[in-house]
Protein backbone atom coordinates (compact mmCIF):
# COMPACT_ATOMS: atom_id res chain seq x y z
CA UNK A 1 0.00 0.00 0.00
CA UNK A 2 2.82 2.34 0.86
CA UNK A 3 4.35 1.75 -2.56
CA UNK A 4 1.04 2.54 -4.16
CA UNK A 5 0.75 5.75 -2.17
CA UNK A 6 4.27 6.79 -3.16
CA UNK A 7 3.43 6.06 -6.77
CA UNK A 8 0.33 8.18 -6.53
CA UNK A 9 2.32 11.01 -4.99
CA UNK A 10 4.82 10.85 -7.80
CA UNK A 11 2.04 10.75 -10.35
CA UNK A 12 0.34 13.72 -8.77
CA UNK A 13 3.57 15.70 -8.80
CA UNK A 14 4.01 14.87 -12.49
CA UNK A 15 0.46 15.97 -13.24
CA UNK A 16 0.96 19.27 -11.46
CA UNK A 17 4.23 19.86 -13.30
CA UNK A 18 2.60 19.12 -16.67
CA UNK A 19 -0.29 21.43 -15.88
CA UNK A 20 2.04 24.25 -14.90
CA UNK A 21 4.00 23.72 -18.12
CA UNK A 22 0.83 23.78 -20.21
CA UNK A 23 -0.44 26.75 -18.29
CA UNK A 24 2.73 28.69 -19.01
CA UNK A 25 2.47 27.83 -22.71
CA UNK A 26 -1.21 28.28 -23.36
CA UNK A 27 -2.69 29.99 -20.34
CA UNK A 28 -5.72 27.75 -20.73
CA UNK A 29 -4.88 24.17 -19.76
CA UNK A 30 -7.40 21.52 -20.72
CA UNK A 31 -9.05 23.63 -23.38
CA UNK A 32 -9.20 21.06 -26.15
CA UNK A 33 -7.82 17.91 -24.52
CA UNK A 34 -8.65 16.59 -21.05
CA UNK A 35 -6.01 17.18 -18.40
CA UNK A 36 -5.36 14.48 -15.80
CA UNK A 37 -5.31 16.18 -12.41
CA UNK A 38 -6.01 13.18 -10.16
CA UNK A 39 -5.74 9.42 -10.62
CA UNK A 40 -8.84 7.62 -11.84
CA UNK A 41 -11.29 6.88 -8.99
CA UNK A 42 -9.29 9.03 -6.54
CA UNK A 43 -12.70 10.66 -6.03
CA UNK A 44 -14.93 7.61 -5.45
CA UNK A 45 -18.36 7.56 -7.10
CA UNK A 46 -21.18 6.09 -4.98
CA UNK A 47 -22.40 2.79 -6.46
CA UNK A 48 -24.71 1.56 -3.68
CA UNK A 49 -26.48 4.64 -2.37
CA UNK A 50 -28.45 4.35 0.90
CA UNK A 51 -31.39 6.61 1.68
CA UNK A 52 -33.19 7.91 4.72
CA UNK A 53 -36.24 9.99 5.57
CA UNK A 54 -36.39 13.79 5.63
CA UNK A 55 -36.50 13.65 9.45
CA UNK A 56 -33.34 11.52 9.56
CA UNK A 57 -31.59 13.62 6.92
CA UNK A 58 -32.38 16.75 8.88
CA UNK A 59 -29.83 15.77 11.54
CA UNK A 60 -26.85 16.52 9.32
CA UNK A 61 -28.19 18.63 6.45
CA UNK A 62 -28.00 22.42 6.81
CA UNK A 63 -30.98 24.53 5.72
CA UNK A 64 -28.84 26.31 3.12
CA UNK A 65 -27.28 23.06 1.82
CA UNK A 66 -27.66 22.83 -1.95
CA UNK A 67 -29.53 19.75 -3.11
CA UNK A 68 -30.22 18.10 -6.41
CA UNK A 69 -33.45 16.14 -6.47
CA UNK A 70 -35.57 13.85 -8.60
CA UNK A 71 -39.37 14.18 -8.67
CA UNK A 72 -40.94 11.04 -10.13
CA UNK A 73 -44.40 9.58 -10.57
CA UNK A 74 -44.69 8.45 -6.96
CA UNK A 75 -41.27 9.03 -5.38
CA UNK A 76 -38.94 11.96 -4.74
CA UNK A 77 -35.26 11.60 -3.95
CA UNK A 78 -32.67 14.22 -2.97
CA UNK A 79 -28.89 14.29 -2.85
CA UNK A 80 -26.72 16.89 -1.13
CA UNK A 81 -24.29 18.47 -3.59
CA UNK A 82 -22.05 19.39 -0.63
CA UNK A 83 -21.88 15.73 0.30
CA UNK A 84 -21.28 14.83 -3.34
CA UNK A 85 -18.33 17.23 -3.62
CA UNK A 86 -16.42 14.22 -2.31
CA UNK A 87 -17.99 11.74 -4.76
CA UNK A 88 -19.11 13.72 -7.86
CA UNK A 89 -21.31 10.88 -9.15
CA UNK A 90 -23.99 8.58 -7.74
CA UNK A 91 -24.90 5.53 -9.82
CA UNK A 92 -28.52 5.13 -8.78
CA UNK A 93 -31.78 3.60 -10.00
CA UNK A 94 -34.84 5.82 -9.61
CA UNK A 95 -38.33 4.42 -10.22
CA UNK A 96 -36.70 1.61 -12.18
CA UNK A 97 -34.61 3.91 -14.35
CA UNK A 98 -30.80 3.87 -13.96
CA UNK A 99 -29.53 7.44 -13.50
CA UNK A 100 -26.17 9.08 -12.94
CA UNK A 101 -26.57 11.81 -10.33
CA UNK A 102 -24.15 14.58 -11.23
CA UNK A 103 -24.57 18.30 -11.63
CA UNK B 1 -28.22 14.24 -14.11
CA UNK B 2 -28.14 11.69 -16.92
CA UNK B 3 -29.84 8.43 -17.86
CA UNK B 4 -27.40 5.51 -17.58
CA UNK B 5 -29.17 3.48 -20.28
CA UNK B 6 -27.69 3.90 -23.74
CA UNK B 7 -28.29 1.71 -26.77
CA UNK B 8 -29.49 -1.25 -24.70
CA UNK B 9 -26.64 -1.05 -22.22
CA UNK B 10 -26.59 0.15 -18.62
CA UNK B 11 -23.48 2.19 -17.87
CA UNK B 12 -21.82 2.75 -14.49
CA UNK B 13 -19.83 5.95 -14.16
CA UNK B 14 -16.66 6.82 -12.29
CA UNK B 15 -14.55 9.94 -11.87
CA UNK B 16 -11.75 9.89 -14.46
CA UNK B 17 -9.59 12.42 -12.62
CA UNK B 18 -9.48 14.48 -15.81
CA UNK B 19 -10.84 17.95 -16.42
CA UNK B 20 -11.84 19.41 -19.78
CA UNK B 21 -12.34 23.17 -19.81
CA UNK B 22 -12.29 22.90 -16.01
CA UNK B 23 -15.29 20.57 -15.99
CA UNK B 24 -15.69 17.02 -14.75
CA UNK B 25 -14.82 14.20 -17.14
CA UNK B 26 -16.48 10.87 -16.26
CA UNK B 27 -15.72 7.41 -17.59
CA UNK B 28 -17.94 4.36 -17.78
CA UNK B 29 -16.77 1.02 -16.41
CA UNK B 30 -18.43 -0.99 -19.20
CA UNK B 31 -16.75 0.56 -22.27
CA UNK B 32 -14.10 2.88 -20.78
CA UNK B 33 -15.51 5.78 -22.78
CA UNK B 34 -14.76 9.30 -21.46
CA UNK B 35 -17.81 11.56 -21.01
CA UNK B 36 -17.86 15.31 -20.37
CA UNK B 37 -20.29 16.14 -17.59
CA UNK B 38 -21.57 19.52 -18.82
CA UNK B 39 -22.95 18.19 -22.11
CA UNK B 40 -23.01 14.40 -21.57
CA UNK B 41 -21.05 13.70 -24.74
CA UNK B 42 -18.69 10.78 -25.25
CA UNK B 43 -15.35 12.31 -26.21
CA UNK B 44 -13.02 9.31 -26.35
CA UNK B 45 -13.44 5.52 -26.47
CA UNK B 46 -15.97 3.04 -27.80
CA UNK B 47 -18.97 5.38 -27.38
CA UNK B 48 -17.17 8.47 -28.70
CA UNK B 49 -19.72 10.85 -30.25
CA UNK B 50 -22.73 9.42 -28.41
CA UNK B 51 -24.82 11.58 -26.10
CA UNK B 52 -26.25 10.72 -22.70
CA UNK B 53 -29.90 11.69 -22.18
CA UNK B 54 -30.24 14.50 -19.60
CA UNK B 55 -32.72 13.80 -16.78
CA UNK B 56 -34.76 16.67 -15.32
CA UNK B 57 -33.87 17.52 -11.73
CA UNK B 58 -34.68 20.12 -9.10
CA UNK B 59 -31.90 22.35 -7.74
CA UNK B 60 -32.67 23.99 -4.43
CA UNK B 61 -31.76 24.28 -0.77
CA UNK B 62 -32.49 21.60 1.79
CA UNK B 63 -34.90 23.98 3.52
CA UNK B 64 -36.96 24.48 0.38
CA UNK B 65 -36.71 20.82 -0.64
CA UNK B 66 -38.02 19.40 2.63
CA UNK B 67 -40.95 21.85 2.62
CA UNK B 68 -41.91 20.89 -0.95
CA UNK B 69 -41.26 17.15 -0.69
CA UNK B 70 -41.65 16.07 2.97
CA UNK B 71 -42.24 12.43 2.01
CA UNK B 72 -39.06 12.21 -0.07
CA UNK B 73 -35.98 10.08 0.62
CA UNK B 74 -32.54 11.64 0.90
CA UNK B 75 -29.07 10.22 0.38
CA UNK B 76 -27.88 9.03 3.81
CA UNK B 77 -25.57 11.46 5.53
CA UNK B 78 -23.55 10.64 8.60
CA UNK B 79 -21.94 13.98 9.41
CA UNK B 80 -22.42 17.63 8.64
CA UNK B 81 -20.14 19.47 6.22
CA UNK B 82 -20.04 22.64 4.17
CA UNK B 83 -19.22 22.53 0.47
CA UNK B 84 -15.56 21.89 -0.29
CA UNK B 85 -15.95 24.64 -2.91
CA UNK B 86 -17.64 27.25 -0.74
CA UNK B 87 -14.85 29.79 -1.06
CA UNK B 88 -14.42 29.06 -4.76
CA UNK B 89 -18.15 29.37 -5.40
CA UNK B 90 -18.23 32.83 -3.82
CA UNK B 91 -15.16 34.24 -5.56
CA UNK B 92 -16.34 35.99 -8.73
CA UNK B 93 -12.80 36.15 -10.12
CA UNK B 94 -11.85 32.48 -9.77
CA UNK B 95 -13.00 30.62 -12.88
CA UNK B 96 -12.35 26.91 -12.64
CA UNK B 97 -9.86 24.93 -10.60
CA UNK B 98 -7.12 25.25 -13.19
CA UNK B 99 -8.05 28.82 -14.04
CA UNK B 100 -9.93 29.95 -17.11
CA UNK B 101 -10.79 33.22 -18.75
CA UNK B 102 -14.38 34.15 -19.47
CA UNK B 103 -14.39 33.89 -23.26
CA UNK B 104 -17.82 35.49 -23.63
CA UNK B 105 -18.62 38.68 -21.70
CA UNK B 106 -22.37 38.50 -22.31
CA UNK B 107 -22.49 37.39 -18.66
CA UNK B 108 -19.97 37.49 -15.82
CA UNK B 109 -18.07 34.20 -15.65
CA UNK B 110 -19.46 33.17 -12.29
CA UNK B 111 -23.10 34.00 -13.10
CA UNK B 112 -25.29 31.12 -11.89
CA UNK B 113 -27.53 30.00 -14.71
CA UNK B 114 -29.78 27.21 -15.89
CA UNK B 115 -28.99 25.84 -19.33
CA UNK B 116 -31.78 24.36 -21.45
CA UNK B 117 -31.04 22.44 -24.63
CA UNK B 118 -33.46 21.37 -27.32
CA UNK B 119 -33.00 20.24 -30.91
CA UNK B 120 -29.60 21.88 -31.36
CA UNK B 121 -30.49 25.12 -29.61
CA UNK B 122 -29.34 26.16 -26.17
CA UNK B 123 -30.38 29.00 -23.91
CA UNK B 124 -28.75 30.17 -20.69
CA UNK B 125 -31.15 31.60 -18.10
CA UNK B 126 -29.39 33.67 -15.40
CA UNK B 127 -31.02 32.52 -12.16
CA UNK B 128 -31.16 35.96 -10.52
CA UNK B 129 -32.86 37.46 -13.59
CA UNK B 130 -35.42 34.65 -13.65
CA UNK B 131 -36.13 35.18 -9.94
CA UNK B 132 -36.63 38.92 -10.55
CA UNK B 133 -39.49 38.34 -13.02
CA UNK B 134 -40.65 35.06 -11.33
CA UNK B 135 -42.28 33.64 -14.46
CA UNK B 136 -40.62 33.15 -17.86
CA UNK B 137 -42.43 31.84 -20.93
CA UNK B 138 -40.28 31.36 -24.00
CA UNK B 139 -39.05 28.76 -26.47
CA UNK B 140 -35.77 26.89 -26.82
CA UNK B 141 -35.54 25.29 -30.25
CA UNK B 142 -39.01 23.81 -30.77
CA UNK B 143 -39.69 23.49 -27.04
CA UNK B 144 -42.10 25.88 -25.33
CA UNK B 145 -40.71 26.26 -21.83
CA UNK B 146 -41.85 27.75 -18.56
CA UNK B 147 -39.51 28.80 -15.76
CA UNK B 148 -41.30 29.53 -12.50
CA UNK B 149 -39.54 30.93 -9.44
CA UNK B 150 -42.27 31.62 -6.88
CA UNK B 151 -39.81 32.59 -4.13
CA UNK B 152 -36.29 33.91 -3.81
CA UNK B 153 -35.12 30.91 -1.79
CA UNK B 154 -36.94 28.08 -3.56
CA UNK B 155 -36.21 26.21 -6.78
CA UNK B 156 -36.69 27.45 -10.32
CA UNK B 157 -39.14 24.93 -11.78
CA UNK B 158 -38.68 24.32 -15.51
CA UNK B 159 -41.62 22.76 -17.36
CA UNK B 160 -42.72 22.06 -20.93
CA UNK B 161 -45.67 24.36 -21.74
CA UNK B 162 -46.98 21.94 -24.34
CA UNK B 163 -49.90 19.77 -23.20
CA UNK B 164 -51.34 17.67 -25.99
CA UNK B 165 -51.92 20.00 -28.95
CA UNK B 166 -51.99 23.10 -26.78
CA UNK B 167 -49.21 25.46 -25.74
CA UNK B 168 -50.23 27.04 -22.46
CA UNK B 169 -49.46 30.35 -20.74
CA UNK B 170 -49.66 30.71 -16.98
CA UNK B 171 -50.04 32.89 -13.92
CA UNK B 172 -49.36 32.12 -10.28
CA UNK B 173 -52.25 31.09 -8.03
CA UNK B 174 -52.89 29.42 -4.65
CA UNK B 175 -50.32 31.45 -2.72
CA UNK B 176 -47.77 30.85 -5.49
CA UNK B 177 -47.84 27.09 -4.87
CA UNK B 178 -49.61 26.49 -8.17
CA UNK B 179 -50.09 27.91 -11.66
CA UNK B 180 -53.33 28.54 -13.54
CA UNK B 181 -53.21 28.43 -17.31
CA UNK B 182 -54.95 31.17 -19.25
CA UNK B 183 -56.26 28.86 -21.97
CA UNK B 184 -58.24 26.30 -19.94
CA UNK B 185 -58.18 27.70 -16.37
CA UNK B 186 -56.69 24.45 -15.12
CA UNK B 187 -54.69 24.64 -11.85
CA UNK B 188 -51.26 22.98 -11.90
CA UNK B 189 -49.26 22.18 -8.76
CA UNK B 190 -45.75 23.62 -9.06
CA UNK B 191 -43.97 20.96 -6.99
CA UNK B 192 -44.72 18.14 -9.42
CA UNK B 193 -46.59 19.66 -12.38
CA UNK B 194 -49.81 17.74 -11.71
CA UNK B 195 -53.11 19.38 -12.75
CA UNK B 196 -55.18 19.33 -9.57
CA UNK B 197 -58.28 21.25 -10.67
CA UNK B 198 -60.01 22.26 -13.89
CA UNK B 199 -60.62 20.78 -17.35
CA UNK B 200 -57.17 19.18 -17.63
CA UNK B 201 -57.13 17.76 -14.07
CA UNK B 202 -55.06 14.58 -13.92
CA UNK B 203 -52.69 15.71 -16.69
CA UNK B 204 -49.14 16.58 -15.80
CA UNK B 205 -46.63 19.09 -17.10
CA UNK B 206 -43.34 17.45 -18.14
CA UNK B 207 -40.33 18.75 -16.24
CA UNK B 208 -37.52 19.91 -18.54
CA UNK B 209 -33.85 19.09 -17.91
CA UNK B 210 -31.99 22.29 -17.03
CA UNK B 211 -28.27 22.17 -16.34
CA UNK B 212 -27.18 24.23 -13.33
CA UNK B 213 -23.82 25.84 -14.05
CA UNK B 214 -21.64 28.90 -13.92
CA UNK B 215 -21.72 30.81 -17.21
CA UNK B 216 -18.05 30.23 -18.04
CA UNK B 217 -18.53 26.46 -17.67
CA UNK B 218 -21.65 26.32 -19.85
CA UNK B 219 -20.18 28.69 -22.43
CA UNK B 220 -17.09 26.49 -22.76
CA UNK B 221 -19.25 23.66 -24.09
CA UNK B 222 -22.04 25.66 -25.75
CA UNK B 223 -20.31 28.75 -27.18
CA UNK B 224 -23.29 29.52 -29.44
CA UNK B 225 -25.78 29.39 -26.57
CA UNK B 226 -28.37 32.13 -26.50
CA UNK B 227 -28.66 34.16 -23.29
CA UNK B 228 -32.11 34.99 -22.04
CA UNK B 229 -32.77 38.41 -20.49
CA UNK B 230 -36.01 39.90 -19.20
CA UNK B 231 -37.67 42.35 -21.58
CA UNK B 232 -36.65 45.86 -20.51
Amino acid sequence: MLMLKLDLKTMAATFVASILAMSAMAGQPGLTEPVQVLPRDAIPAIDTPQFESVEEGDRYLADDELMIGLVGETEQRAYSTWQLDNHEIVNDVFEGRPVAVTW
Amino acid sequence: MYARRLEGRTLTFGVSGMLLRDSLVMFDRETDTLWTQVDGFGIRGALNGRALQPVPAVHTTWKAWKALYPQSRVLRKRRGNRSAYERYNRNPNELGILGRRNADPRLDGKTRMLGVRQSGSETAFPVDEVRAVRLVETTVGNLAVLLAAPSDDGPVHVYDRGVGERVLTFQFTDGDRALRDNETATTWRLADGVAIDGPLAGSRLARVAAHSAFWFGWQGFFPRSAVWHAEP
